[in-house]
């Protein structure tokens, strides 16, 4: 018999990631590009990248400090045990939101547009139950069904992002950049720094499934390229929509009335882009719930111990499901996503800058660390 | 008290309870060979197909005893080669015992082996070997002249192909390993025999490259066939059902090919083949989903032709299991997505079919079926006309009388034909229920419904595996050459590669890359 | 052992059942019990202040034709209407009066009267915008005509109205004639605030439909209309591809002309500030055609010709146009997208003035050119 592994290849992680980043962070993105940074919402993927960079090298070099070890695991060697626990603490709560949030943007949009008259509980039911299945066969079984859809999905995703231009007009995207220093001054441009952040909270999910990285070296290049190459294709279709509806425009809408409302250049087969779009995205989604679903059960395992992973998907199944059904007023989840987004980026992009600021600083610890660990 | 014996033999292999076996028994032999044969018949029951010949001195007295069971033997060969010169020798000799080493040197045949065991000789015997007993010899020699009814060498019926050998594996072990050394005469090719079945004592023979296939899957194979216990093995398709990975899939993790070109091609990738006797179906493992896409034909046709033909598999099987659950979820659940020329014409013709969607579209599939089924069994002379009456003239009726939808029936068609474009019966079969699975979920919930129950189906691939290698391999871990393979049908002037999905010993099939073997190996 | 395999047995038993549960009766609804409505009008109610109906197809009509069936020759749209306090309430009026639901998912084309329109279309725009079925690239229009007769009509070619609409504006060579506009068009056009929306003139002419010119609108609010010839006009400065211009060459009662075809207009406006705050927009017009008939015939144009025909073609494209923008400033109707200009190229200026207020006030430079790129299969 073949070896079993359990270790993933640069290229799964490659697909993993991409399908994270793309199928979490592309609903509300045109929607805060426009919002904060109006028409320069445009450059908002470059933003978005920018801002990504640090966080990804963030999780690689702490892997390398730490090899074999999660970020529940090495919390302990960088801080004291009682901050670790906190920490470690309100990283798993994050991924549980993470989860839910990821669950409740789908199901929603699918309640809206396709089901309306299906509960809406139902909807998020079905779909976590999905997750929890794909969940359960573990950060490879998770990886290699995204790898085996991703180059279908990509390709679906390219169409549509190149369909997207039709009806495009430039005069929606001019002048490229208008800056301006009041909206500097109120704060607009922080505020929408922090709500463009939303495509890069998946990088959370990073801290638990890089230990499982079997060809290390790889493993900067190969995030940089897939979370490139997600934001690039966001970018595209963010660009797109300010073209199409200027960015007044795109304020009205939820996210799929836009692409619901254009048309293909396949007119014949398709009258609209939906049939392609939803199913792709729901794809994207279900990978990205997943791999959030997997780090949090993995992170409770060796937070609390005792159990593996398996079981402390249980646990969360109800913790999940309660958590993203309490409320299903629309208008009450908007503002608490705002709350959501800040406590994404102190999570994601500011608590791993500080604890490798920490490990920067505690070299005698990390190094120990280091040699003591086997590959 | 069913249940309490699978939950008690759930995960362990089926053991099935061992009955006296005669070759476990040891009894020498007499050096009479009246008094032997006496012995064997009360073993063996005096069978209705079981020649004696006894040959005596010119004293005539028995010296010797030829015995076989004329529907195995060949007795006409025995009666030249053996029986004609023994008669010959005997006939001089006068009271004394026959000289064995005389014997052996007048003995003709092919294999020729001896014993000492009476029960290993009933062994031989009931294999279809003659025996020989001499008086005052403690052993028997065992001769074998095979005769038993075999067929012909045809076309397999299952795997025709346009291009390519028009060989096909029979139901004789024998034969089918000489088809195999035809096709590859290679020293290093091993073919290393089992014996399976407490009652059959079946041949299973193993075949791979010793420099090419990966040892571990070789002592994996090995060891799943070495503890099966079963009282007999009548088809190859009870091994794969024995040794394969997981035994509640639908997916088979086994490959059965009829074909001695593709055994081949599966040995030279790194793939290790079972050969039952009295089955034609030959096992390849370990297997990949795409391999069950890829024919013989498509590596002897022009390279654009066989990439053309493996997208069309591809397409065909997306369209065979998607297409029902995707018309009924437009119908019933989400016709906002189809375009409104197309969805006027659908409600037109629904207008007075009296039953929901879900139900016409599940009655047709099931009708479908049942003529498939039928037509297996129907008698050609009346094939034809059945066909016509069944298939065109009910479905025109139904149509025409408002008890089904026309479009419902072409999808019906449609999906059912496609799915014939996969190149291997187990996985058409396979996809055959995914499909009423995916129509179930599309018509309860429409796009979301089919969507998710898809992704089930690919996860649950996703997690197994065949003999380690993933099922979903090489696109899930990826391999960027094998990807590009299992599609686009490399030429062979570009392709000097196997499948390093399968992990053989040598990735270079000229075996030139030394180097980069010795790091596959590590 | 066993007792763990039983638990896994009685989880797995437990989703089974539970899956009884998603039975998913609540989507499902075929197509053939649910009235698809084709086409929606809207007018002002005899009692109501909101007049809503849609044209459905008769069941079973639109199949393809065979035998010699009757279908394609009978009729195949009725019409249903409601009344009510507002849009809701009428069409829950009108729900009341079908047997099957209505369904809105396929709607081709929305009609307006012309009462309604003016009365304006906020009110509209929020239902429409917030109602989930109606598919966002829907055909608007407005008639100056009853809405529920000119949709009651049998066509001559027996298409539903919608159908008709949709394969109307899928040639490309109507665009120049009747700028179509989409429901999505409209939400961009209202929530940027840079232009204003406008809608095709649906009228009823020989049996079927013509697109009869252009309703203007400010503020949501419709205002005035133009006929097909400054529909014409405009359409050269909003750019098209396949147009038509027709061009008298002597004075009036001359008969001679040159009729253009094919013809492809690109425009460029430049909004110019001075410093005294007043603002004018140069409008170029580049325009280039194919000649298609010419009165009297000539089989021999020279160059000098071709520079008349090109010279009166400009002459007369920059009088329409002129024309049609004194008209639009007199509506108060920015339709060309003046005010998107003004925002790119002065951003500060834009967020700082009420373009509406602005419009009626600003100075239009048009400059015409016009090429003739041959001239058809004669000389």
């Amino acid at each position: 018999m073949l070896n079993e592994k359990t270790a993933i290849g640069p290229g799964l992680l490659f697909m993993l990631n991409f399908s994270a980043v793309y199928g979490y962070g592309f609903f509300l993105s045109m929607y805060f590009a426009a919002k904060y940074f109006g028409v320069n919402g445009i450059w908002g993927g470059i933003l978005i990248f920018i801002l990504m960079i640090p966080v990804l090298y963030i999780v690689t070099d702490l892997g390398h400090r730490f090899p074999g070890k999660s970020i529940i695991r090495y919390l302990p060697e960088i801080t004291n045990a009682f901050p670790a626990k906190i920490i470690g603490f309100v990283y798993l709560v994050f991924l549980v939101l993470l989860t839910c949030w990821s669950l409740n943007i789908i199901s929603r949009i699918f309640n809206l547009y396709l089901l309306p008259r299906t509960p809406f509980q139902v909807i998020l039911g079905l779909i976590l139950l999905i997750e929890f299945y794909i969940t359960s066969k573990g950060i490879e079984g998770i990886s290699r069904v995204t790898a085996f859809i991703f180059i279908f999905c990509l390709i679906f995703v390219l169409l549509f992002t190149v369909s997207s231009y039709q009806n495009f007009q430039l005069d929606n995207v001019l002048p490229i950049f208008d800056f301006t220093l009041k909206d500097l001054k109120n704060g607009k441009y922080f505020e929408g720094i922090i709500h463009l952040f939303n495509v890069g909270l998946p990088s959370a999910m990073l801290f638990m499934v890089y230990p499982y990285l079997s060809e290390r070296r790889k493993g900067l290049k190969t995030l940089l390229v897939s979370s490139g190459l997600a934001v690039l294709l966001i970018e595209m279709v963010i660009i797109s929509n300010i073209g199409i509806w200027g960015s007044k425009g795109v304020l009205q809408f939820d996210w799929p009335f836009m692409e619901l409302g254009k048309q293909t250049n396949i007119p014949v087969i398709l009258q609209t882009v939906g049939l392609f779009v939803l199913p792709i995205m729901l794809i994207q989604n279900l990978f990205a719930g997943s791999s959030f679903y997997f780090a949090t059960a993995q992170g409770c395992s060796e937070f609390f111990g005792k159990y593996n992973y398996r079981i402390y998907r249980w646990f969360l199944l109800p913790i999940i499901f309660f958590t993203s059904v309490w409320t299903t007023n629309a208008v009450v989840i908007r503002s608490l996503f705002n709350y959501f987004v800040a406590f994404g980026f102190g999570v994601v992009f500011i608590l791993p800058l500080f604890l490798w600021l920490i490990a920067l600083m505690r070299p005698e610890k990390t190094a120990g660390s280091e040699r003591g660990q086997s590959k | 008290m069913i249940f309490e014996r699978f939950f008690n033999n759930y995960r362990k292999m089926t053991r099935f309870p061992k009955v006296k076996n005669t070759v476990v028994d040891h009894q020498p032999i007499n050096g009479d060979c009246e008094v032997d044969l006496r012995t064997l018949l009360g073993l063996v029951g005096n069978p209705a197909d079981l020649v004696i010949h006894r040959m005596e001195n010119n004293q005539n007295k028995a010296v010797a005893v030829l015995l076989y069971l004329s529907s195995l033997a060949s007795g006409i060969d025995l009666a030249t080669h053996i029986v004609e010169p023994l008669n010959y020798l005997l006939s001089d000799s006068t009271g004394k015992n026959p000289d064995p080493g005389q014997v052996r040197r007048v003995l003709v045949a092919a294999q020729i082996s001896a014993t000492t065991d009476l029960h290993q000789a009933i062994e031989y015997l009931i294999r279809g070997n003659a025996l020989l007993f001499l008086n005052g010899s403690s052993q028997v020699w065992t001769v074998a002249f095979p005769g038993f009814p075999r067929r012909q060498i045809e076309e397999p019926p299952t795997e025709r192909v346009v291009r390519g050998s028009r060989e096909g594996f029979t139901d004789v072990l024998g034969d089918n390993l000489g088809l195999v050394r035809r096709w590859i005469r290679d020293p290093n090719l091993r073919v290393e025999l089992q014996i399976i079945g407490e009652r059959t004592k079946t041949d299973v023979a193993v075949l791979y490259l010793n420099d090419v296939a990966n040892p571990d899957v070789v002592r994996e194979v090995k060891k799943r066939l070495g503890k099966i216990r079963i009282d007999g093995i009548l088809d190859s398709g009870y091994i794969l059902e024995m040794i394969t990975d997981q035994r509640w899939t639908l997916f088979p993790l086994v490959q059965e090919t009829e074909r001695p070109d593709k055994v081949a091609a599966g040995i030279l990738e790194g793939r290790v083949a079972i050969l039952v006797d009295k089955s034609p179906f030959a096992l390849l493992v370990p297997v990949t989903s795409t391999e069950f896409y890829q024919t013989s034909e498509d590596f002897y046709l022009n390279y654009w032709v066989g990439t053309f033909i493996r997208v069309l598999r591809g397409i065909g099987t997306f369209i065979s299991v998607t297409l029902p659950g995707l018309y009924v979820s437009i119908i019933a659940v989400n016709p906002i997505l189809a375009p409104s020329s197309l969805i006027q014409i659908l409600a037109s013709g629904r207008t007075q079919v009296p039953v929901p969607v879900i139900f016409e579209v599940l009655l047709v599939f099931i009708i479908f079926e049942i003529f498939r089924e039928a037509v297996i069994r129907i008698p050609s002379s009346v094939n034809m006309i059945l066909g016509i009456a069944g298939g065109v003239l009910i479905g025109l009726l139904a149509t025409q009388s408002g008890l089904v939808a026309g479009p419902t029936i072409i999808i019906v068609i449609i999906s059912s034909l496609s799915s014939f474009t996969t190149a291997n019966t187990s996985k058409e079969q396979a996809w055959r229920l995914v499909r009423y699975f995916l129509l179930l979920a599309g018509a309860g919930f429409g796009v979301l419904g089919l969507t998710l129950a898809g992704v089930m189906v690919l996860t649950h691939m996703a997690s197994l595996k065949s003999f380690g290698v993933s099922y979903l391999g090489p696109w899930a871990p990826p391999l960027a050459l094998d990807m590009i393979d299992a599609y686009f049908r490399i030429p062979w002037w570009l392709s000097y590669r196997r499948p390093s999905v399968y992990r053989p010993q040598q990735e270079d099939r000229l075996g030139d890359s030394g180097e980069e073997d010795a790091r596959n190996a590590e | 052992m066993t007792r763990l395999y039983s638990f896994r047995v009685w989880i797995i038993s437990a989703c089974l059942l539970m899956t009884f549960s998603f039975t998913g009766c609540w989507d499902v609804e075929e197509i053939n019990r649910r009235n698809t409505a084709n086409s929606l009008f809207l007018d002002q109610g005899q009692n109501n202040p909101v007049k809503l109906g849609i044209s459905i197809e008769v069941p079973g009509s639109l199949l393809p034709a065979y035998n010699g069936t009757e279908q394609l020759f009978q009729k195949r749209n009725y019409i249903i209407s409601g009344e009510g306090r507002g849009l809701l309430d009428a069409w829950k009026v009108l729900q009341t009066n079908t047997a099957r639901s209505i369904y809105f998912g396929q709607i081709g084309a929305v009609i307006l009267s012309d009462k309604f329109a003016k009365v304006g279309l906020t009110d509209l725009l929020d239902f429409l915008g917030r109602w989930v079925e109606i598919p966002g690239n829907t055909y608007i229009l407005v008639t100056c005509s009853d809405p529920e007769q000119l949709l009651d009509l049998k066509l001559r070619n027996n298409f539903l109205p919608g159908n008709y609409i949709q394969t109307y504006y899928e040639s490309p060579s109507r665009k120049s004639l009747a700028i179509p506009i989409r429901l999505w068009q409209i939400f961009t056009i209202v929530a940027n605030r840079t232009s204003d929306i406008f809608m095709p003139l649906i009228e009823p002419s020989q049996g079927q439909y013509k697109i009869a010119g252009l309703a203007l609108f400010s503020r949501e609010r419709m205002v005035g209309t133009l006929d097909v010839e400054e529909t014409e006009a405009l359409a050269l400065v909003k750019e098209v591809q396949n147009g038509y211009l027709t061009v008298p060459l002597g004075r009036t009662g001359d008969n001679r002309l040159v009729a253009f075809y094919n013809i492809k207009s690109n425009s460029k406006i430049q909004p110019v500030l001075s410093s005294s705050g007043q603002l004018q927009f140069i409008v170029k017009v580049l325009i280039a055609g194919s000649i298609q008939e010419l009165q009297p015939r000539d089989v021999k144009i020279t160059p000098a010709e071709i520079r008349r025909y090109q010279k009166a073609a400009s002459l007369m494209v920059k009088k329409e146009i002129t024309k049609v923008l004194t008209k639009l400033q007199k509506y108060n109707s920015d339709v060309v997208g003046f005010g998107g200009k003004l925002r790119i190229k002065y951003p500060r200026y834009w967020e700082s003035i009420d373009w509406h207020q602005e419009f009626p006030k600003v100075g239009f430079k048009v400059e015409t050119r016009f090429t003739s790129e041959n001239t058809g299969v004669f000389r």
